[in-house]
């Protein structure tokens, strides 16, 4: 017989991370020869983003995707994932790095679900209503759009952190209560930020990176028979490249977006992207290592497989660029 | 309407003094935030600075205030109810109902608190934290789950108090 | 039974729950969690109760609702709702069913310092039905004019249900905000009409003041200094960018409190009551929309609000049937019980049926306010004729009610034109963008 699972997907329907959804569901059903079907409810609509994993810890829906950032605390050896320091600004690399950290520290944060699939989308950058940021002295006292990780960020670099969704920040782009946001690139299509921004200062070296989880609870996942299980174990070994490569697909979409749009992207010459890598790096690096140990964690091993894994893959992902015309 | 709290019992009093507490409790709250918003955005355009951890700390702030004017909005009789079907009836019909109905809230009150500190207890080995100023949430769950508790109490309280005189409404 | 039927039965065992005078938010979430508990699970239905309360109840949104609250009553304590009353009493006083008009004026005024109708008809009602008992109005009429009036409270910016409604079906609270202020000042028109044209057609019109001397009514213009001051610093600072629609509560109850201190019209024990009044009120809102995410969690589980979706989207119904019969739904609703609660459960299941049709959320949610509106003053319950009934001995709820049907009759109206034309939104938001 058919055994149906509730996915509660915080991505909107029509999102291409919601379509993704929808073509695992598809997937899995035809691979596991209609065993399983994947009921996907968007949006958050069975369980709010905050309460998206404890969602599935408690069963109300079977398997969820998750940012792991939303429950700040839970997760402190997969935290090292959205620090920043990638060279490259490709979700191809922040998927693998999640992936690889993941993998050889098998961290016991996870071990109440079954972890389907993991990806992370590549590096923010800060785009500017009015003012063009070219320097750290031009983001002085700038309200950016940040939350978590990424306001510690703004905060770093000198800029004046606005907490608010990142869905909620249209209006007040539009209406000047704040002078910029951060983002990922697809954000200037996805989020329509090319029409109430005009740049976007291309400083993905210092940008937050959030890990997305597709996971499943542990009792549903034991209780499936070995094909299905099989067949979900493989369906998602696919969609961890496929999320990482959506991920650079929408961020070349939202480049060329802007650039249809006249958006002004600026990128900062090297001296001046080592002053900004100065004020955050070190420090967020410092400040979570000593938390993880504090935690009883490997935090300083964690930090350098992180970095190994960076180095490890730089070149195979290399970054995205505006499109020429 | 049920008598209040106060009155002769000790309990009745007790219980007077605990909604009144959290009543104090939960106004505090409110001012708090309405300042610290207000210095949110004053900081922010004046100095450019604004107050770290402020948009967490409202959040939880909501969150405590809400449960501690619960105890006092049960006592008070301020819940929105539909009345319709009551009103229609008369006597001991009616005031059967209003008991039914009072002994259903008291159930899921008590419900509710427990819940409240088994999460709590959830919370603590989660070690989930708010996102700057890393507080730890279990807090504001036992917060809760007390409120709640104190909701209950209130509610047990009316419920087991005699039937009034006249008419017999509990609310 | 199927699961759709299993939502169905949830549903109306929640209705009868409510009907039988069960605590309107422990109606929803009782029935929420047994119906977890036996279509997922009973661990299920019981453990996910604290987090989906907590999900709720700590979301920044929701959490500065009660400080909309708040500015009001702060404003009301200072004695701001008297003045505001005193000022269009004396422009307008004198004219045929000028008391009325100023009734009207002043609520429309209130309004866009206060989020909410209840408060907004409680402030000016103190003032106006005291003045329209005096000059001799018939006091079913003075009572309705006051409690249809108040409903300006939440179409007119800041409005606690607009952000209920842009938290429950993720829209722009600000664009709601600008949505309503066209068709608040088109209602309160509305209004006015009804009120000159019930004072023309009745006997004399003796009993009205006499017109204010020009000094009396640049003095009472004077009175109008803080509410004026308030709004500017609220809809001003809210529209031009200073702070986020969410941020303009706590700005307003600390303007609010300012002004109050500074003209030493603010003791401690009146800010002691404000406080109280403000959380007691928020937490009866708050508390429900928390318990209606326990019935939607299960409601959701069952896929009803996605069959239901499909359903209308994939059958032949023209679209105005559809629409006609949501509008239909809202004013049954609204007359038989609370119509909050209805809103809370229903526009996030209508919502993705209405952006199918075609239609713009801020458009369904200046829709659901005005039918909201409406409901708060139409028998048998009407929350807006309840408080107006408090303060007034002479009329009885029947008499309120039946004096209020023009007044429906111009929500009515506006509902027409919206349902009618679909790019009124459009026009709505452009004229104030
Ligand atoms: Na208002
Ligand atoms: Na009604």
């Amino acid at each position: 017989q058919t055994t149906v699972l509730r996915f509660s997907d915080l991505f909107p329907a029509a999102y291409p991370f919601g379509q993704l959804s929808a073509q695992f569901a598809k997937d899995v059903k035809e691979r596991s020869g209609g065993k399983v079907e994947v009921q996907v409810f968007p949006s958050g609509t069975l369980t709010p983003p905050p309460q998206c994993y404890e969602g599935v810890l408690q069963g109300l829906s079977d398997m969820c995707q998750a940012v792991l950032a939303y429950t700040p605390g839970r997760f402190p050896v997969m935290e090292s994932v959205d620090l920043p320091g990638y060279p490259t600004n490709s979700g191809r690399l922040t998927t693998r790095v999640a992936n690889e950290i993941y993998q050889k520290f098998q961290p016991k944060e996870l071990d109440n679900v079954k972890v389907l699939y993991l990806h992370a989308h590549p590096p923010g950058s800060i785009m500017t209503v009015d003012k063009p940021v070219r320097t750290l002295d031009d983001l002085k006292g700038m309200k950016i759009r940040s939350t978590g990780l990424s306001a510690r960020i703004v905060t770093a670099l000198g800029g004046s952190p606005v907490s608010m969704p990142i869905t909620q920040a249209y209006d007040p782009l539009k209406r000047g209560v704040l002078d910029g946001t951060d983002g990922t690139f697809n954000t200037l299509k996805y989020y329509r930020f090319a029409e109430v921004t005009k740049h976007t200062t291309m400083a993905t070296d210092v940008g937050y990176v959030s890990t997305f989880a597709v996971v499943m609870n542990k009792a549903k996942w034991n209780a499936l028979p070995p094909e299905a299980r099989n067949a979900l174990e493989a369906v998602s070994r696919e969609y961890v490249a496929k999320a990482g490569e959506l991920w650079d697909r929408i961020e070349r979409e939202g480049l060329e977006w802007g650039r249809e749009k006249g958006h002004d992207f600026i990128k900062l010459p090297p001296a001046e992207m080592e002053r900004w890598r100065a004020a955050v790096i070190e420090p967020l690096y410092a400040d979570y290592t000593q938390r993880a140990s504090a935690a009883g964690l490997p935090g300083a091993d964690i930090v350098k497989a992180k970095r190994e894994s960076i180095q490890r893959h730089a070149k195979e992902f290399p970054a995205l660029d505006v499109p020429g015309k | 309407m049920a008598p209040d709290l106060e009155g002769r019992s000790r309990w009745g009093r007790a219980l007077a003094r605990l909604s009144d507490a959290w009543l104090a409790f939960a106004k505090a709250c409110i001012a708090g935030m309405a300042v610290l918003v207000t210095l949110d955005v004053i900081l922010r355009l004046v100095a450019r600075a604004p107050i770290q951890g402020a948009y967490e700390v409202v959040g939880l702030l909501g969150a405590l205030a809400l449960c501690g004017a619960l105890p006092h909005a049960q006592r008070s009789h301020a819940f929105i109810v539909v009345e319709t079907v009551t009103e229609a009836l008369k006597g001991r019909a009616r005031a059967l109902l209003q008991r039914a109905m009072l002994a259903l809230e008291t159930l899921f009150f008590g419900l509710l608190s427990l819940q409240f500190l088994a999460a709590t207890q959830a919370m603590r080995v989660s070690r989930q934290v708010t996102d700057i100023l890393h507080l730890p949430v279990w807090l504001a769950y036992a917060a809760i789950g007390a409120g709640f508790l104190s909701v209950t109490l209130v509610c047990a309280w009316q419920l087991v108090q005699p039937l009034a005189r006249e008419g017999g409404d509990v609310r | 039974m199927s699961a759709e039927v299993a939502g169905l039965v949830g549903v109306l065992a929640a209705l009868l729950l409510m009907f039988t005078g069960a605590n309107v938010a422990i109606a929803m979430a009782a029935v929420g969690m047994v119906g977890v508990s036996l279509f997922v699970g009973v661990n299920v239905g019981f453990d996910s109760l604290a987090p989906t309360i907590f999900s709720r109840i700590s979301n920044y949104d929701l959490a500065v609702l009660p400080l909309f609250i708040l500015m009001g009553q702060l404003m009301f304590a200072s004695g701001g709702g008297e003045r505001l009353y005193a000022a269009a009493r004396a422009w307008m006083g004198h004219l045929s069913g000028g008391l009325a008009v100023a009734t009207v004026a002043a609520c429309a005024g209130f309004a866009a310092i206060s989020g909410s109708a209840i408060a907004t008809a409680a402030t000016i009602g103190a003032f106006a039905l005291p003045e329209m008992r005096k000059a001799g109005y018939p006091m079913g009429f003075a009572g309705a004019t006051v409690a249809a009036s108040g409903t300006l409270g939440i179409l007119i910016p800041p409005s606690v249900t607009f952000i209920i409604y842009g938290i429950l079906v993720n829209e722009s609270i600000g664009r709601l905000f600008i949505a309503g202020i066209a068709p608040g000042l088109l209602m309160a028109l509305g209004f006015v009409a009804v009120v000159v044209w019930r004072e023309r057609r009745r006997v004399g019109g003796d009993g009205r003041p006499p017109r204010a001397s020009s000094r009396e009514r640049l003095r009472a213009l004077g009175g109008l200094a803080e509410p004026a001051l308030l709004l500017v610093v609220v809809i001003g600072g809210m529209f031009g960018g200073v702070f986020t629609p969410n941020e303009a509560g706590a700005v307003g109850a600390m303007s609010a409190l300012a002004t109050g201190l500074a003209r030493r019209a603010l003791s401690w024990p009146a800010i002691s009551r404000a406080l109280t009044e403000t959380v007691v009120t928020s937490a009866v809102v708050i508390f429900i929309i928390a318990a209606s995410a326990v019935l939607s969690t299960f409601l959701t589980v069952t896929r009803i609000p996605f069959t239901l979706a499909d359903t209308i989207n994939g059958s032949e119904l023209p679209q105005f049937v559809v629409l006609g019969l949501m509008v239909l739904g809202y004013l049954v609703a609204g007359m038989v019980m609370e119509i909050l609660p209805v809103i809370i459960i229903t526009a996030p299941i209508f919502a993705p049926i209405v952006v199918n049709m075609g239609y713009d959320l801020v458009w369904f949610g200046v829709l659901i306010v005005v039918l909201g509106q409406a409901g708060m003053i139409t028998p048998p319950v009407g929350v807006n004729i309840f408080v107006v009934k408090r303060m007034l001995r002479e009329a009885t709820l029947g008499e309120l009610f039946r004096a209020v049907w023009p007044f429906v009759g111009v929500m009515g109206a506006i509902v027409a034109l919206m349902l009618a034309w679909k790019g009124s939104i459009d026009f709505f938001l452009g004229l104030f963008e």
